[in-house]
């Protein structure tokens, strides 16, 4: 989990008597000037090249909204990063990377690229699960065709960008919450692969959620 | 001569695994439950006892290749499809020494299924006829049944030879480049590295979520509220794995009682934060979270109801790991107190502490002047007048690591509130404040005062009594002393134009919030804060309700 070692950046630091240090302020002129980077770089093109060949234009700092983006990047090492748009492609290499979801992925980061980042000093858990999703959100994944739906979260997953997947996360919990087992089954198009002793048993070992409080 | 209590089947010790590989029809490899912690998970092969599985073909170390015995791969696949990422129990019949190694042979069973007895039945495998087992009633039970799986000719005893052709290696690997071939995935070594077999195509829809894998449908069911989860897990297998591991965190929100918390503890094993609950937490509640939570890090707990074998056998067990504790009712008691005190010494891992009592007093108990929590950096207290000194001390040994304070004052003498004041000013790496005011409606607090929280970035002002101007005077020059601001919050204050005009000079602010406030201002001061907070997305306003 994040937090766990978020933390000891103030261990070993002598706490007692020290005066305050102004190191909060330069922290702050650098996070400035990391923020003009990232707005500079996002001018940047680079080509994503769907499974099914389809190849999107997207903004370097909001590609890099995908992890694996970001690290096939790195490993190029390639310290001129105008060169990055006029080089090939990036391939993605998986099935669910169709050109439908790699359209709809490059529309998202192209977003979210300049959403704050996480302090990981208050990495609220909770708190980010109980936050709604924000009406832009609701309505890019409010998706009629579960096929597309559902390549665009395994796509999200393949790239590793982790605010979509998200999304698309809280999209699904949000449409199955209350319905019942077999209602979902429908929706999701699940195969019920418990034998109807085994559901009943695990019905039964679950029977106190229907207590009346 | 054979005991049938003998030493292996009188003391029967289930291992609880999950399966991470399918060797063959027989043989397999398991893993421990849970996360993997600090590296990754220990492994080991296990064997069906008293079975052997025809054989699958491989590539030998020096590159050379056996071909399949007939079946081996419909039993593999058997077993395979059966138990591949499922969680099992296994339970060690007799040890095999092979080589260095001992192997591990045992029976092993899939909720109340045995696995043996299946692949047997199933023809899957063939029973070892040992002498030693001539008079062990499960080699006879599984005979049984290997004699029926014969006569209803299944599986291997169905008298028709498969065997599959193996290419190990391919000749023009160019060939298959943009090619798509269904498979099975065999082995994932692995981020991105796997061995898969090519087989005949495997059957799923796009529009199925049973094309996502188990770690992603963690992830998918991760937003659902707790009692949501006990409900959908009987809609698959795969559901009834993921639904629970997400689990982290018990709240009161949760609307667990006491009779049904053991319930939720042993099927969410991943728990790390219990806050307050829905009853209260008594001496068995604390009991349960010391058996069942292997990874709690958090906690909310009243003192007033535990007893002292109780909070210790919290304490032995979670001290190190706890990283975030609150207590109620903590100086009720001065006969715990000192007890409790003890125990939260060792609790060296501390980042957040609240108190309801007297915190400040458990911070410095340490006549030597060290610090106790070399890792705190949230702290909730109580200020009062006789405060003061405690408050100087704290700051001393702890205001350099401190980034969030929530402190609550009844004090009302100026020197205490000064001091107070001048000590949260010295906490340079402070990003989130929240004060609440109890105190004398003549003490103005202003931004000036807190100039050294130059980290400052989240900051609320809650005031309990008669004092409409302290949200005016507060933010008086704000944009010139805490210049960072993102969130800031009121609540019991009068909101006029200079207030919003002063706001409106901070750059970075994106939220501000002010509940049970008079409404002064114009419509004109708040256009002129939209218009010049460029970052600005939340602003709530509700008005004062009148009881």
């Amino acid at each position: 989990m994040n937090g766990e070692y978020s933390l000891d950046t103030t261990e070993g630091m002598a706490a007692s008597g020290d005066p305050p240090t102004n190191n909060a302020v330069d922290d702050y002129d650098a996070e400035e000037a990391l923020e003009r980077q990232r707005e500079e770089e996002n001018k940047i093109k680079i080509k994503l090249k769907s499974f099914e060949g389809g190849v999107y234009e997207c903004g370097l700092t909001a590609a890099k909204m995908s992890v694996m983006v970001a690290n096939m990047l790195d490993a190029l090492q390639e310290t001129d990063l105008t060169k990055i748009a006029t080089r090939e492609p990036i391939p993605l290499q998986n099935d669910a990377v169709t050109n439908k979801a790699l359209e709809k992925i490059v529309e998202w980061v192209d977003h979210h690229w300049d959403d704050p980042p996480i302090d990981p000093d208050f990495d609220d858990e909770k708190e980010r699960r109980n936050e709604e999703l924000s009406h832009w959100d609701k309505q890019f994944i409010d998706i009629a065709d579960q096929g597309e739906l559902f390549d665009i979260i395994a796509a999200a997953n393949f790239m590793d960008i982790k605010g979509l997947v998200e999304v698309g996360a809280k999209h699904i919990c949000n449409k199955i919450k209350g319905k019942s087992c077999t209602e979902v089954r429908e929706m999701l198009k699940i195969h019920n692969d418990f034998t109807p002793e085994e559901e009943a048993a695990i019905h039964k070992e679950n029977e106190w959620i229907y207590a009346k409080d | 001569m054979s005991n049938p209590l003998s030493a292996t089947n009188s003391s029967p010790v289930m291992q609880r695994a999950i399966v991470k590989l399918v060797l063959s029809g027989d043989s397999l490899i398991i893993r421990p439950r849970g996360q993997p912690k600090g590296g990754p998970p220990s492994e080991k092969q296990i064997n069906l006892a008293h079975l052997i599985a025809p054989k699958v073909g491989r590539k030998l170390a020096d590159g050379s290749t056996t071909s399949d015995e007939s079946h081996g791969w419909e039993s593999r696949e058997f077993l395979r499809t059966k138990l591949m990422g499922k969680e099992i129990q296994f339970r060690t019949e007799y040890t095999i020494a092979m080589g260095n190694t001992t192997r591990e042979l045992g029976f092993l069973f899939l909720g109340d299924e045995n696995i043996n007895d299946t692949v047997v039945s199933e023809g899957m495998a063939e029973v070892v006829r040992r002498q030693q087992d001539e008079d062990n009633a499960e080699v006879l039970r599984l005979i049984g049944l290997e004699e029926s799986a014969k006569a209803a000719q299944k599986g291997k005893w169905d008298n028709v030879w498969t065997k599959r052709k193996v290419l190990y290696d391919v000749e023009e690997p160019q060939e298959l480049v943009n090619e798509t071939f269904p498979g099975i995935v065999e082995h994932v070594r692995d981020g991105s590295t796997h061995t898969s077999v090519s087989s005949e195509p495997q059957d799923y829809r796009k529009d199925s979520f049973g094309r996502i894998c188990d770690d992603l449908c963690e992830v998918l069911l991760a937003y659902l509220p707790l009692k949501e989860r006990f409900r959908f897990e009987c809609v698959s297998t795969q559901w009834q794995r993921c639904v629970y591991t997400t689990q982290t965190e018990l709240t009161y929100d949760d609307k667990i009682d006491g009779k049904c918390i053991e319930w939720v503890l042993k099927k969410c094993q991943n728990m790390t934060k219990i806050g307050q609950l829905y009853g209260f937490i008594n001496n068995s509640m604390i009991q349960l979270i010391v058996k069942h939570c292997n990874h709690l890090n958090a906690i909310v707990i009243d003192v007033y109801y535990l007893s002292v074998d109780t909070i210790t056998q919290f304490f032995t067990k979670f001290a190190t790991s706890l990283r975030s504790i609150k207590l109620y009712n903590y100086s009720q008691y001065h006969t715990r107190r000192e007890f409790i005190d003890q125990n939260l010494k060792i609790c060296h891992n501390l980042r957040q502490l609240m108190i309801i009592g007297n915190s400040l007093s458990v911070v410095l108990t340490d006549p030597t002047n060290d610090v106790l929590f070399r890792r705190l950096n949230t702290f909730w207290f109580q200020y009062m007048n006789e405060d003061m000194n405690g408050f100087e001390l704290f700051v001393k040994r702890y205001g350099n690591q401190m980034k969030s304070i929530d402190a609550t004052i009844y004090a009302n003498s100026n020197e205490a509130i000064t001091i107070l004041m001048t000590g949260l000013s010295r906490m340079a790496q402070l990003k989130r404040l929240k004060l609440t005011l109890y105190i004398h409606p003549e003490f103005a607090l202003r931004s000036e005062s807190l100039k050294g929280c130059q980290s400052l970035i989240h900051f609320t002002l809650l005031s309990y009594i008669n004092n409409p101007e302290c949200g005016e005077h507060f933010t008086l020059d704000i944009d010139k002393h805490l210049p960072h601001i993102q969130y800031i919050e009121f609540w019991g204050t009068h909101i006029t134009d200079n207030m919003f005009n002063s706001l409106s000079k901070l750059p970075n602010v994106t939220t501000i919030s002010c509940d049970f406030c008079d409404q002064m201002f114009t419509h004109e001061a708040i256009n002129y804060l939209v218009t010049n907070c460029h970052k600005l997305r939340t602003i709530y306003i509700n008005n004062r309700h009148f009881i």
